[in-house]
């Protein structure tokens, strides 16, 4: 057993666990952050993998902000009612259920699962030996999909001044 | 890498449109008088038409096209973006508290996006497109949350059903990148025509369907249409109406066209339940409603699943008669929702069927108008609503679907009903008092009357019109391997 395996063996199962940590703890804000503690982990299992552009994505985006905005909408929502209740969801054995039969399911394709990661290292349109993953985004970014990412641009623009333009008819207007 | 090439010229419409935005932005807190926003937009897109006819053919990219296809469908949403603006000048009178800059820059952002949507070479782009152009309508069916309280609950159902069309559209690119390692629509056409990964790429265009079908509210995802429609502004409900729904099926047309056309067969089957199921629907629940808004949404629905019919058969001809339908469709839409601003500035409850009971004694004009816009609708012969769903029958009795046929010639004896309710109640009914006569504002009547004319001269003689989509999808085809 090499340091790898024991890397992504803690990683696994640090994941795993702090996930179902999230599903049961009571109290909404320690499930939030036990989903953050998930995120720092795949963040870090990313970065094992060689996609240092993805770990950040998943610091900067998931950690950053889809986290902030949970904690945003479990701050505005009374959720006092909610824990004092005693089952949350019932009939919760027929989930279980459908686990089992995901897990059937992985199982049985574990196969053709392990073969996809090779099967698209394969198929990767650049050679990473030339340059990291970091540096051939860029140079797609900036020249392939040019024009889908000055799109994506236009749209972020436009969110920004529709945001804008109904909080100055709210104050304007009233 | 092959080479790319970045012209500037050829997407010199989006970003004159883009600059007109942003200026928009900049300027209108600085300028008390709000009409120069409309003026600038209507100057805007009357250079687009000198624009468009002498923008060179070419790719941006490899990413945006265009040729013969996307600056005839580019064409068409001018003039229909035209005829929006022109209407929205006069509700826009009406209701102070719209008249802003930005509704109209919210308006022409909408449009690059159905620009860059039917021009789109793979379908990352059509997918942003698609965003760009659905985003600023939310906002602009949320802004009129001064008047109607629930258009903020109009704009977050489309919102809603929006964001879970993108789910499964991203669904669809995720296995289609997993299956050709490239989103262009000739890849994918290549790898089909060898036979390779049928299977993937039919699931990955159903997803893709189902997205669509969210946007363009055909039967199981059609719950939001209504709200949405009741609650934005009356130009806006046009624009969605009209527009928006004209770009979504060009460019569903332009995916089947290239990218997925081996498997039109399989799709049919697919398509072909959905599309009867939402033509019985969309008729048999505008018969029950009273507001005239919402029996419109529920028609829109109706006329979608009509120009849906055209894909079943897979024929290119088919696809020429779809866009044929969804032209007269747009048309008439702008005109009805013309003559509805008009009558909602007289009297804001002229909205509900009832309540017009006999207008036409005191505006004779405006009643026979509404009369020939609903006739189309309903396709009563000498209109061209009536041409518009013969040529698709006729589409479809080509494609061996002849129990198609008749099915969808008996529902639409179902859907002209809610039509010729609102005729009979306009003409038969006994007006409960007089009614006084507003003044007819050309800005509003120019549309309108255009919009009347074009129905008339095309159900009397469609042949020009038609001849002219279909020789665009000719020379589209014909040209499509050609490197402009």
């Amino acid at each position: 057993m090499n340091w790898n395996m024991l890397i992504f063996l803690y990683l696994a199962f640090a994941m795993s666990f702090s996930s179902f940590l999230a599903i049961i703890s009571r109290n909404p804000v320690h499930a939030v952050l036990w989903v953050l503690v998930m995120i720092l982990h795949q963040a870090f299992l990313l970065y094992t993998l060689g996609s240092e552009f993805l770990t950040a994505v998943q610091i900067i985006v998931y950690a950053g902000a889809v986290l902030v905005l949970f904690l945003f909408v479990v701050y505005m929502i009374n959720l006092r009612k909610e824990e004092r209740w005693k089952v949350f969801v019932r009939r919760s054995s027929y989930g279980f259920i459908i686990f089992l039969f995901f897990l059937y399911f992985f199982f049985k394709n574990l196969a053709f699962l392990t073969a996809l990661g090779p099967a698209f290292k394969a198929q990767l349109p650049y050679d990473l030996s030339q340059g990291s993953n970091l540096l051939w985004m860029a140079r797609y970014l900036y020249s392939h999909y040019l024009f889908q990412f000055e799109v994506i641009g236009c749209i972020l623009l436009v969110v920004i001044f529709g945001a804008v333009f109904l909080l100055r008819k709210l104050k304007e207007v009233g | 890498m092959f080479a790319l090439n970045f012209k500037f010229s050829v997407i010199a419409l989006e970003l004159l449109f883009l600059i007109a935005g942003i200026f928009f932005f900049l300027i209108d807190k600085f300028i008390r008088n709000k009409n120069y926003a409309f003026y600038l937009t209507f100057f805007i897109i009357i250079l687009c038409f000198g624009f468009l006819l002498f923008t060179p053919f070419g790719d941006f990219a490899r990413a945006y096209q265009r040729d013969f296809y996307s600056a005839t469908i580019q064409l068409f949403l001018l003039i229909g973006a035209l005829l929006v603006v022109l209407i929205s000048y006069a509700f826009l009178q009406e209701f102070k508290a719209l008249n802003y800059g930005e509704f109209y820059a919210l308006f022409l952002f909408s449009l690059i996006g159905s620009f860059i949507m039917v021009a789109s070479q793979d379908l990352l782009t059509l997918y942003l497109g698609m965003e760009l152009m659905s985003i600023p309508v939310y906002f602009l069916i949320a802004s009129s949350f001064v008047y109607n309280r629930n258009s903020i609950e109009g704009s977050l159902k489309y919102f809603i059903a929006g964001a879970i069309a993108s789910a499964l559209i991203i669904l669809g690119l995720a296995l289609v990148y997993y299956s050709v390692g490239l989103l262009s629509l000739k890849e994918i056409f290549v790898q089909l025509a060898q036979g390779l990964k049928k299977r993937e790429l039919l699931l990955a265009l159903l997803l893709i369907l189902a997205g669509f079908s969210i946007k363009l509210s055909l039967v199981p995802f059609h719950m939001w249409a209504p709200d949405a429609y009741q609650a934005s502004p009356l130009p806006v409900t046009a624009f969605l109406a009209g527009i928006v729904k004209f770009a979504l099926i060009s460019a569903f047309i332009k995916i089947m066209m290239i990218g997925f056309s081996p498997l039109r067969i399989e799709l049919g089957t697919f398509l072909l339940p959905i599309s009867l199921l939402t033509i019985l629907i969309g008729s048999l629940l505008a018969i029950k409603q009273d507001n005239i808004v919402r029996m419109l949404a529920y028609s829109s629905i109706a006329h979608v699943g009509y120009a849906s019919l055209g894909i079943l058969s897979g024929d290119y001809l088919g696809y020429g008669f779809i866009i044929f339908y969804m032209l007269v469709y747009l048309f008439t839409t702008i005109g009805v929702f013309g003559l509805l601003i008009y009558l909602s500035r007289l009297k804001r409850e002229y909205l509900e069927i009832p309540s017009m009971a006999g207008v036409s004694k005191s505006l004779p004009l405006v009643s026979f108008l509404v009369l020939i816009l609903f006739f189309s609708l309903a396709g009563v012969p000498p209109t061209a609503g009536f041409m518009a769903k013969f040529y698709i029958f006729i589409t479809l009795l080509k494609g061996n679907l002849i129990w198609v046929a008749i099915l969808s010639l008996l529902f639409s004896v179902i859907g002209a009903y809610p039509y010729l309710r609102v005729i009979k109640v306009i003409y038969m009914d006994s007006p409960p008092y007089e009614v006084e006569r507003g003044e007819y504002a050309v800005s509003l009547f120019a549309p309108i009357i255009l919009s009347v004319l074009v129905v008339i001269l095309w159900g009397i003689y469609p042949k020009p019109a038609v001849d002219f989509i279909q020789r665009t999808l000719y020379l589209y085809m014909s040209m499509l391997l050609f490197h402009f």
